[in-house]
């Protein structure tokens, strides 16, 4: 082959190779649909939940008819056929032989644009097992052959993915093992549980969540650093952050913003993980990072003094949605739908007070301190960049470090809350020698009778 | 937030890595198509495109070999001139133990799903790295070290366009202590590459060394690289569809199968799970068609060493073994058509081929194809029983790759007992 010019084409073969590292991660994610099923099971009670993700292409050569050309056309049309398709091909056995009861609740189509860049490429059908009295649906044979009946080189991945009274909520499924050629029977042996282990790790999961998200602390704290400071000026424009307001002034401030940020969540958590709302993760979560914008530029000059409360919970109603995320899909019934909200909640309560209750002392105590304002704009200024990040990179796909670095950041949370401590003392201290030394001078032109401080910018 | 941010941090690195790699293919690339005399770059150990790590001179005899006559013999003396220099952590980790667990570590999977036994080729210095090549050349027909080095030179070629293919993505493992006594197995493989050759010591003769199973696959069917086009299992392709395509109606629709294939059956994991005879059975076939049906099988077993292949052949093309060997199809008979699927099924040898949708090049059919030898896969006496272990591994690790765009969190996934 010709080389006539081996660096120009060293060249163009590193711009080729930038140009497809960029198009690359896209379309590859997007366009390698698994050419096998999954199956998640939901242990609930007496009866098991099975969630079948079958590929649409592997599927038509399983159920003989087109599926993939108008999924959303052809799975409507032929839904009860599917439905049939598939109660023939799943059943499950007690230990003792007896036979199970299955129902096709549901048959649809994977909504997670993302999977199939932007075309649905899997099936989703929705399958309950019911044991016979008196068997506690721990032990059975699980019996599939869907697709691979007809298709005999498919394969689906069985997992567990939610185990109420197993303390199994994590958000990974348990892998339980493969169904296929030579092996269309399963064993599932779940060990025995209670109803406790599962609320402990509902709870165990709230907490992590919130110890580990860290844009919804953001928010909180970003909102939460000007509450003991009062506003002056009028207008928007002139206002800006003033003297500190007092403990109370402060300490009630606070108590209300927390409150109303709970109210808010709670509510939308509620309400989505009982499936009365609905919300697409996606916005969402651009607007999550908006509502760190707004309290980060609340931090920095006053946007709505003495309304935090109302903008806490309205925005809490938008967290409280993504929230619900982390447990939707658990698929349990009313009754464990309840207690995981409940322990969910809690957890994410204790959390959240455990934050509230490491950090505001210190800002009560800063905020008496001219050093409250570098603490308050720096604040500020980390929170609105690592939402300005978060924006861009959820709701324009551009992918940047900020995000990472601030949960790295976070990680350290005992070091930070350490640091403010040092700082408030600090702070406090050099502000007493100030205070003791009275100023002797005649170029003392305050004449100020208070010793509170004017933190506008 | 946490279900979102791991995630994204998650593709930052993809991305740092496919870049990477894709810097690194070009450069490799760049660097083999440099020839001597080339003014203008930089200076560079003149490489011939021949001389390329896929290239067919690659991988010389060693001197110290060259007396030594017999396959086995000639495996067991490069194999260690190729080991004797290598450091202490490479010998350990070139060297297994014979166990099923570890035989049965094989697979038609990228190694980034499934890891496979033994030294990449990548980690081996270009010293280290012929004697390895001559290894696979000792126990390869001239036919077969082609047409492993086109397998890899496929790998390398996919690598341009996706992450975690290449050339050097091989690696070579002995299980069980290489003897000219006692068995033990050699795998030298990667993506669409796994061979299983085992010594079975001079006992064993008059096949002391098999090859079985045997999988070999490529995507995409032809490319060209370097300068050099390749169409790696062409010969298998025809020889096949010859076959279905000489049967007659009658025929063609006693040799369909009800079902449907998208990937070889007894593939790996699979072992010792053949299925019942079906399809046309020899006695059905004309003598002109049961030749075209010894020619087919050749296509696979004559890339074992001359001498093995032919005492494999003398059996699996006797009057008698093809009078009992089957042939069939299942969705079509024509080699375009994903899901078109044929299979040779006879008293020992056991070959399939299955049309299956690009994975890299989602528009082309991609090959996989299986050779298997129901008496004498591992060279006859692993057992089947203890392969799920291996075998839960792999599932794993396709389950991680299923479930990652819907769970942020798959790497933590734990494993049931």
């Amino acid at each position: 082959m010709p080389h006539a010019s081996p660096r120009s084409r060293v060249f163009a073969w590193r711009l080729l190779a930038v140009a497809l590292a960029l198009l690359l991660p896209a379309v590859r994610l997007s366009a390698h649909p698994m050419p096998q099923s999954a199956v998640l099971l939901d242990f609930r009670g007496h009866a098991v939940g099975a969630e079948l993700r079958l590929p649409l292409d592997r599927l038509e050569v399983g159920f003989g008819h087109r599926l993939a050309d108008d999924p959303r056309r052809e799975v409507a049309a032929l839904r009860p056929a599917l439905a049939a398709y598939i109660a023939a091909r799943v059943s499950a056995t007690s230990p003792d032989g007896r036979l199970w009861r299955v129902e096709v609740t549901a048959v649809g189509l994977d909504d997670d644009a993302s999977l199939g860049g932007g075309r649905p490429s899997e099936v989703v059908a929705h399958v309950r097992l019911t044991a016979p009295p008196g068997d506690l649906a721990r032990h059975f044979a699980l019996h599939y052959d869907v697709i691979q009946r007809e298709l005999l080189t498919h394969r689906a991945l069985v997992s567990v993915r939610s185990d109420w009274d197993a303390g199994e909520m994590s958000g990974s499924p348990l892998m339980l093992g493969e169904v296929g050629y030579g092996a269309t029977t399963l064993a599932v042996d779940r060990p025995g549980g209670s109803q406790w282990a599962g609320f402990a790790s509902v709870l165990a999961l709230g907490v992590r969540h919130i110890a580990e998200g860290t844009d919804h602390l953001l928010f909180l704290l970003a909102l939460l650093l000007p509450a003991p400071l009062l506003a002056t000026g009028g207008a928007f424009g002139a206002r800006r952050w003033g003297a500190y307001g007092g403990v109370r002034h402060g300490a009630a401030r606070l108590l209300r913003v927390v409150t109303a940020f709970t109210l808010g969540h709670s509510l939308t958590l509620a309400a989505a993980a009982t499936g009365w709302v609905r919300a697409p993760s996606g916005p969402v979560e651009v607007l999550i990072a908006v509502s760190i914008l707004v309290s980060a530029v609340h931090a920095w000059r006053p946007l709505f003094p003495g309304r935090e409360a109302l903008v806490a919970g309205g925005f809490g109603l938008v967290h409280g949605l993504a929230f619900a995320t982390m447990i939707a899909g658990y698929g349990v019934d009313p009754w464990h739908t309840v207690l995981t909200v409940l322990g969910f909640n809690l957890g994410i309560e204790l959390m959240q007070l455990a934050v509230v209750a490491a950090t505001v002392p210190w800002l009560l105590l800063l905020a008496r301190t001219p050093a409250y304002r570098a603490v308050r704009v720096t604040g500020a200024a980390v929170a609105g960049v690592a939402a300005l990040a978060w924006i861009g990179e959820r709701a324009l796909g551009l992918p940047n470090p900020v995000g990472p670095w601030v949960e790295g950041a976070a990680a350290h949370g005992p070091v930070l809350v350490a640091l403010l401590a040092v700082l408030a003392l600090g702070a406090t201290a050099w502000d007493r020698e100030r205070r003791a030394v009275p100023p002797v001078t005649e170029h003392d032109s305050t004449g100020s009778p208070s010793f509170t401080f004017d933190h506008s910018l | 937030m946490q279900h979102l941010a791991p995630r994204s941090a998650r593709a930052i690195r993809a991305f740092a890595l496919l870049l990477s790699t894709a810097v690194t293919a070009c450069g490799s690339s760049d660097l083999t198509g440099t020839t001597a005399g080339t003014t203008g770059g930089t200076p560079t150990t003149p490489i011939t495109v021949a001389g390329s790590t896929t290239g067919l001179t690659a991988g010389a005899m060693p001197a110290a070999c060259a007396s030594q006559s017999g396959t086995l013999a000639r495996t067991l003396c490069v194999f260690n001139v190729f080991t004797k220099p290598l450091s202490t952590t490479q010998q350990a980790n070139v060297q297994l133990a014979l166990t099923t667990t570890n035989a049965a570590r094989w697979s038609n999977l990228p190694v980034g799903m499934v890891p496979r036994n033994g030294l990449e080729f990548g980690s081996l210095s270009s010293a280290q790295l012929d004697p390895a090549l001559a290894v696979a050349r000792a126990v390869l027909s001239d036919t077969g070290f082609a047409t492993f080095q086109a397998i890899r030179a496929a790998d390398t070629y996919l690598g341009q366009s996706a992450n975690g293919y290449g050339e050097n993505l091989y690696y070579v493992a002995a299980l069980g202590t290489p003897s000219a006594t006692s068995r033990w197995l050699l795998q030298i493989g990667g993506h669409h590459y796994g061979p299983n050759f085992a010594f079975n010591g001079p006992s064993a003769a008059p096949v002391a060394v098999t090859a079985t199973p045997f999988f070999i696959g490529v995507e995409p069917q032809t490319f060209t690289l370097n300068g050099t086009a390749y169409t790696p299992l062409q010969s298998r392709k025809v020889a096949m569809y010859t076959v279905i395509n000489a049967l007659d109606a009658t025929q063609e629709a006693q040799a369909k199968l009800s079902a449907s294939f998208d990937d070889v059956l007894v593939g790996p994991g699979k072992d010792g799970q053949f299925p019942t005879q079906q399809g046309l059975v020899g006695t059905s076939l004309t003598a002109a068609q049961r030749a075209l049906v010894q020619t087919a099988i050749l296509q696979w077993v004559h890339d074992l060493a001359t001498p093995e292949a032919n005492a494999l052949m003398a059996d699996y093309a006797a009057d008698s073994s093809l009078a009992k060997t089957y042939v069939a199809w299942a969705t079509s008979t024509d080699s375009t058509v994903q899901g078109s699927y044929l299979r040779i099924d006879g008293p020992r040898v056991w070959i399939e081929f299955a049309c299956q949708g690009g994975i890299v090049f989602r528009n082309q059919i991609h090959f996989h194809t299986i050779w298997r030898d129901k008496l004498r896969d591992y060279g006859g006496s692993i057992s089947t029983a203890s392969v799920r272990a291996a075998e839960f591994g792999r599932q794993l690790a396709e389950a991680r790759v299923h479930f990652a765009p819907a769970f942020g969190r798959a790497d933590e996934w734990p494993i049931a007992g």
